[in-house]
């Protein structure tokens, strides 16, 4: 499950270059002028070869600062507003061609203009000296617009998107209608390249999602037609969710709200969210029962993942299959 | 009627006098004002509006860094940044201790399409804020504020 995919023609060079298909069908999406500007990371090494190869694809290209990636437990507690660091965590420095380690921040786009606002909207919280710098919000939420999220789910997101409060995905499912859960609006996946969609969206039966998604999954199809498979299998699996950065992908079918399973991978990104995944691997079948986690072998107990009340990042787990 | 309480019946927000984030300090930002007023552009605009028409008139009236940022603020999320530069600097220049003006700046001067200064402050804030002090500049001296930044630049090798 979740393997580097790499294309048979139609842009193998972003993989064979960044190393890994992350954000693949996004970079599909912009060369085909369907999604108007994206921003991705490439080492800054291979910026270069990376430019090039937008040049080639006739895309446009603004490389912004360089992040050193480090493990939160590294970053000093006296680092002001390092709390607010949710996903990547990186000391930033400004752009140097002659820099030999970490990753170029890079805007692409089919579009001068487009490129330009994506461009300007689109610095992301890093760590300068001893702070956090972060853009202001309004940027944020335009650059929702600039990377042709729907507008409906750029407001959802505007209401939901606080950390202390909500878990988005969970928000996600309460304005879903029960069992209409659209596989072209699976946000879960977007991380470990199989998936239509790079945003979060208002609902996972969104149409104007499902509309986007569908776009760029056709025009996929023409190039990469196997790929499109792989994507709609992945899309289709059946998933455990705590909440945005710890989630589970299952070869498995849910039946009677119990999701029963041969096989489990995590999906999280963070590696150190990923808490039950030896856990998972011990049962054969999960469910939710008041909040907690049930994990059965053969029907019998194997585990009791006990809900506890977060501040930050609310855990509230579900199981969905996207259809 | 005070301009914090119009703020308030305006907006429904609260207006509170700028706080200065000094650099030995120990947050992010000391005020939530433009996140507040981001999320009232999306959700109420003619609230918004009827703010923007106001602070024509406060501004005629009381030139603190309070009103000073917050002009800035709605010239900086109705894109008219160059306006939005001009607060900033202003802001400055009444109180350059505070960090979060800079920040705002540069931000500014980002959109501005002057990336090499913004980032010059974005990498260098701390030296920046001592030397525009040391030189004694005032939201006149841009120039020489330019200058400094790419000065700094080059000293650190930071942008």
């Amino acid at each position: 499950m979740f393997e580097t995919y790499i294309p048979k023609r139609f842009c193998r060079e972003f993989v064979n270059i960044k190393g890994f298909s992350g954000q693949l069908t996004m970079i599909m999406a912009t060369v085909k002028g369907i999604k108007p500007s994206m921003d991705d990371w490439v080492s800054v090494d291979r910026y270069d070869g990376y430019r090039k190869i937008c040049k080639r694809y006739g895309l446009f290209i603004r490389p912004d600062t360089v992040f050193n990636v480090v493990e939160d437990q590294k970053i000093p507690l006296s680092v002001i507003g390092r709390e607010r660091l949710t996903t990547t965590k990186a000391y930033g420095l400004p752009f140097n061609k002659l820099r030999r380690n970490g990753s170029v921040h890079v805007f692409i786009s089919k579009s001068k203009r487009n490129l330009e606002r994506c461009f300007k909207n689109g610095w992301y919280p890093l760590i300068i000296k001893s702070r956090v710098i972060d853009r202001p919000l309004i940027d944020a939420f335009k650059f929702g617009y600039d990377l042709g999220y729907p507008e409906c789910c750029v407001n959802f997101f505007q209401r939901y998107n606080n950390w202390y409060k909500y878990s988005y995905l969970y928000e996600a499912l309460k304005n879903t209608p029960e069992n209409k859960y659209h596989y072209l609006c699976n946000p879960l996946t977007k991380d470990v390249t199989y998936s239509y969609i790079y945003h979060m969206p208002c609902s996972y039966n969104c149409q104007t999602t499902i509309e986007s998604a569908e776009r760029i999954r056709t025009a996929i199809y023409e190039e990469e037609p196997q790929f499109v498979r792989k994507i709609d299998r992945h899309l289709k699996l059946p998933l455990l969710i705590f909440y945005e950065r710890k989630s589970y992908a299952f070869k498995g079918e849910i039946k009677n709200n119990r999701l029963y399973y041969k096989d489990v991978c995590f999906i999280g990104q963070m590696p150190e969210n990923n808490l039950y995944e030896t856990d998972l691997e011990k049962g054969d079948c999960v469910f939710i029962e008041n909040k907690d986690v049930i994990i059965l072998k053969n029907g019998k107990l194997k585990k009791r993942i006990k809900w506890q009340r977060k501040d930050f990042a609310p855990e509230i787990p579900f199981i969905v299959q996207f259809n | 009627m005070a301009i914090f309480e119009e703020f308030k019946n305006i907006t429904g927000l609260e207006l509170l006098s700028r706080q200065t984030n000094y650099l030995s300090g120990y947050t992010e930002r000391k005020d939530s004002l433009f996140s507040r007023l981001a999320v009232l552009y999306f959700s109420e605009q003619k609230k918004f509006k009827k703010l923007q028409q106001k602070i024509k008139v406060w501004l005629k009236k009381e030139k603190t860094e309070t009103i000073f940022a917050l002009t800035g603020y709605t010239y900086y999320i109705s894109e008219d940044y160059k306006k939005a530069k001009s607060c900033f600097l202003k802001a400055i220049s009444l109180n350059p201790d505070n960090l979060d003006n800079w920040i705002d700046l540069a931000f500014a001067l980002r959109h501005n399409g002057e990336y090499e200064i913004s980032n010059g402050i974005l990498f260098n804030y701390n030296y920046i804020i001592h030397y525009y002090k040391y030189l004694k500049l005032t939201d006149r001296n841009y120039l020489t504020l330019k200058k400094l930044v790419l000065e700094v630049v080059k000293r650190t090798h930071n942008a």
